[in-house]
């Protein structure tokens, strides 16, 4: 006879689940036919799915919601995991440019399946290249999604947005590349705010939504500071905030735009059942407080002030007929603007395409401050929607006559810094003039090339007559400027270093002494920049280097001579 | 009112501090509903729990009345702190006796006692093949070759973490 404790209640079983191993489950299944039933059921296998593959914000929720049966959903997606970590074990060992790639853009396809895992590998790897390549996959994964909503926003520019701005907001920001650092203080900084809010002492249920939006502001405000106070980031970082990203609001470390700070204090709002609509200038709430019963409020970080209907006419002396239109709710125009982040003309921007100049040009004097690598992508995104036939009309009056600079510019762009991302013309995502194949063949073939880099050329290595003062991988300080960094090239009397900014650099060989003693904090600041993992797989504490991939070493012979 | 009796379901009965009675939150509940009968006698019938069961429960308690648990929402904490060593001991028994607190445990909804019951349950399977379950629980494998090499094959997965 079977033991009793067989025949504890079914809800025991699933708390004893809760403290056991996926394999433990899996053994309990075979076990026998009543055991198969308990330890297959959507009990004990959604919670096991939703907190393995749901904890981040950009998979889609309705999946976990519409599945029905979970064991084999959870089969699934674990069987998609261990085929990501092997195809990133490929990638990394492969010598092969086209295996390389085709490779990653069969993991882009993936899309929002192949994220917690290249999240996971990209954050916890071992090895710089599975960090490198799952960071650059992720990247262009979430690029497909945000190229969908844009081309979605763009094509009902005119129309009011649909459902809550911050969350339009919030998937725009997927393609800042710092999303997986940055995503947790969303969370953080709402619930701070709430929980703020609620042990406010002039909060009670008579409070009028008028007052309950700047009891709101208020707490978001002291939250946000505090954010700011205790997560201080570097000046090297600052300078790369990208202002219109709401999650660099979250963290403190952008200050946001009006749009932006309306956006968080309208969703916190909602958990205090004050429904509004935000317009260009006023967010308005319906109070009974009011004759009319809505009340307009001007906001920013700075300051803010409620206003009645009558007061606004009053004070700005304006028509009925002008305030009407300030008080149109937002349109899809407002938030493509707001991460587009162009003031500039259309008009300006096809000038600017006449006179030869470049995006990268056109977006510095934009009011955005966009990080360089950056505004690649955003060339991309502007590209994209203004090719396309369905953004005429408002966004763009005339057809743009230099698109063949404008499509060179683009393919260069997309080589050197996404080179992932061009499986979204493949997908139909993007402008079909491009042929999908020609451009991947060219970018096969130019990735690799690293001409910026001056990795040892050809010529040098005849006169190579006494030993190299350095070994490609080591780690160098610059005596004058105390920067440091990771030999990656040479030339004649000159070293190419790949710094601790993320930049390469050209230097002198007297000006530049390998560093002693080095420490965690020094490796983790030089690989902070993922990009060093597409010429070096770790860092070899008995050879005291950084181990360059036998990829690298293939594409560049010569530089063995360096190892 | 500060001593209760608590009566097992074989009649047998129990004087027990109203504090240490009250780790059970069946019991609390009852006294808090009954609040005012100011009598010492107060008499609970616990019809589904035995004696020997009973009174092991009851050790229990009287050894915890001034452990202060992890609130029950706090599930995380909850799950993750290990057994308590002198819980571990209480609990080597048989696994018809185990069984039994469980339930009791369960029925008069004894939190901690609970979760320290079904983390010696969950140690019992932990890293264990199905053919050391079976042996452990005594379980006879009702599968056909046929139905086994079946879920077997479904089964064939590596955790990939």
């Amino acid at each position: 006879m079977s033991s009793v404790l067989y025949d504890i209640p079914l809800d025991t079983w699933f708390e004893v689940a809760e403290l056991l191993d996926t394999q433990d489950l899996i053994n309990l299944r075979i076990v026998n036919k009543h055991f198969h039933y308990i330890f297959s059921l959507n009990t004990i296998w959604k919670p096991l799915a939703t907190s393995r593959w749901f904890k981040i914000d950009d998979q889609p929720r309705e999946i976990i919601k519409d599945t029905k049966e979970y064991f084999a959903y959870y089969t699934e997606r674990n069987q998609i995991d261990v085929d990501i970590s092997k195809s990133m074990e490929k990638i990394v060992h492969s010598t092969n440019s086209n295996e390389i790639f085709e490779i990653g853009w069969s993991l882009v396809n993936l899309r929002y399946k192949a994220i917690p895992k290249l999240v996971q590998l990209k954050s916890f790897g071992a090895n710089l290249s599975i960090k490198y390549y799952s960071h650059m996959i992720l990247c262009s994964i979430r690029h497909g999604e945000v190229i969908k909503l844009l081309q979605e926003l763009g094509s009902k520019y005119l129309t009011p947005i649909d459902g809550d701005a911050e969350d339009l907001l919030f998937k725009l920001s997927y393609i800042d590349p710092a999303f997986d650092r940055l995503l947790p203080f969303r969370q953080k900084i709402i619930e701070n705010t709430i929980e703020a809010v609620q042990l406010h002492p002039k909060l009670d249920e008579s409070t009028p939504s008028s007052l309950r939006i700047l009891i709101i502001r208020n707490c978001l405000i002291q939250c946000l500071n505090f954010q700011k106070d205790t997560h201080p980031f570097t000046p090297y970082q600052q300078q790369y905030v990208e202002d219109s990203f709401i999650l660099r609001v979250y963290a403190g470390e952008a200050l946001g735009s009006k749009i932006v700070f309306e956006s968080i204090v309208q969703k916190i709002a909602k958990y205090f059942d004050v429904e509004s609509i935000l317009t260009e200038s006023f967010m308005i709430v319906k109070d009974d407080t009011f004759h009319d019963g809505k009340a307009y409020i001007l906001m920013t970080p700075k300051k803010a002030k409620v206003f009645s209907h009558r007061h606004i006419i009053r004070t700005l002396g304006l028509r009925q007929s002008d305030l009407e239109k300030l008080l149109i709710p937002l349109t899809n125009k407002h938030i493509l603007n707001e991460v587009i982040g162009t003031e500039i003309h259309f008009g300006l921007f096809e000038s600017e395409i006449a006179k030869n100049n470049s995006y990268d040009e056109i977006y510095n004097i934009s009011h955005s401050s966009i990080r360089k690598s950056h505004i690649q992508f955003f060339n991309h995104l502007l590209h994209a929607i203004l090719s396309n036939p369905k953004f005429s009309g408002d966004l763009l009056s005339s057809t743009i006559t230099h698109r063949e600079i404008a499509e060179q510019l683009f393919i260069e762009n997309l080589t050197r810094e996404l080179p992932f991302n061009c499986v979204h013309f493949q997908n139909g995502l993007l402008n079909e003039q491009f042929s999908s194949q020609q451009l991947k063949t060219s970018i096969i073939k130019n990735f690799y090339k690293f001409s910026h880099l001056n990795i040892y050329s050809e010529d040098s290595y005849e006169k190579i007559r006494t030993p190299l003062k350095f070994k490609i991988g080591q780690i160098v300080h610059h005596t004058r400027t105390g920067q440091i960094g990771v030999i990656i090239g040479h030339k004649n009397e000159y070293f190419t270093i790949f710094n601790q900014y993320g930049e390469t650099r050209v230097c002198d060989k007297d000006t530049l002494l390998q560093m002693q003693d080095i420490t965690k904090l020094d490796l983790h600041i030089l690989t902070t920049e993922l990009w060093i993992g597409v010429l070096f797989t770790h860092f070899d504490f008995e050879q005291d280097r950084f181990i360059p991939t036998q990829h690298l070493l293939n594409l560049f012979p010569n530089l063995r001579i360096m190892n | 009112m500060s001593e209760i009796t608590l009566t097992s379901s074989d009649n047998e009965s129990f004087k027990v501090e109203k504090k240490i009675a009250e780790r059970s939150i069946l019991i609390k509940n009852m006294i808090g509903d009954l609040a005012g009968d100011d009598d010492d006698g107060f008499e609970i019938p616990i019809p589904n729990v035995r004696s020997t069961v009973l009174k092991k429960v009851i050790e229990w308690a009287t050894h915890h009345k001034d452990t202060s648990f992890p609130d029950d929402e706090d599930e995380d904490s909850r799950k993750s702190a290990p057994v308590d060593e002198w819980d571990k001991e209480f609990l080597k028994v048989d696994q018809e006796m185990l069984y039994e607190i469980i339930l009791a445990a369960n029925y008069l909804n004894i939190r901690p006692l609970l979760d320290a019951g079904c983390k010696v349950v969950a140690e019992m399977i932990r890293g264990k093949s199905p053919e050391e379950i079976r042996r452990t629980f005594n379980i006879v494998n009702d599968f056909s070759p046929e139905e086994e090499e079946a879920i077997k094959r479904e089964n064939e997965w590596a955790e990939d973490r």
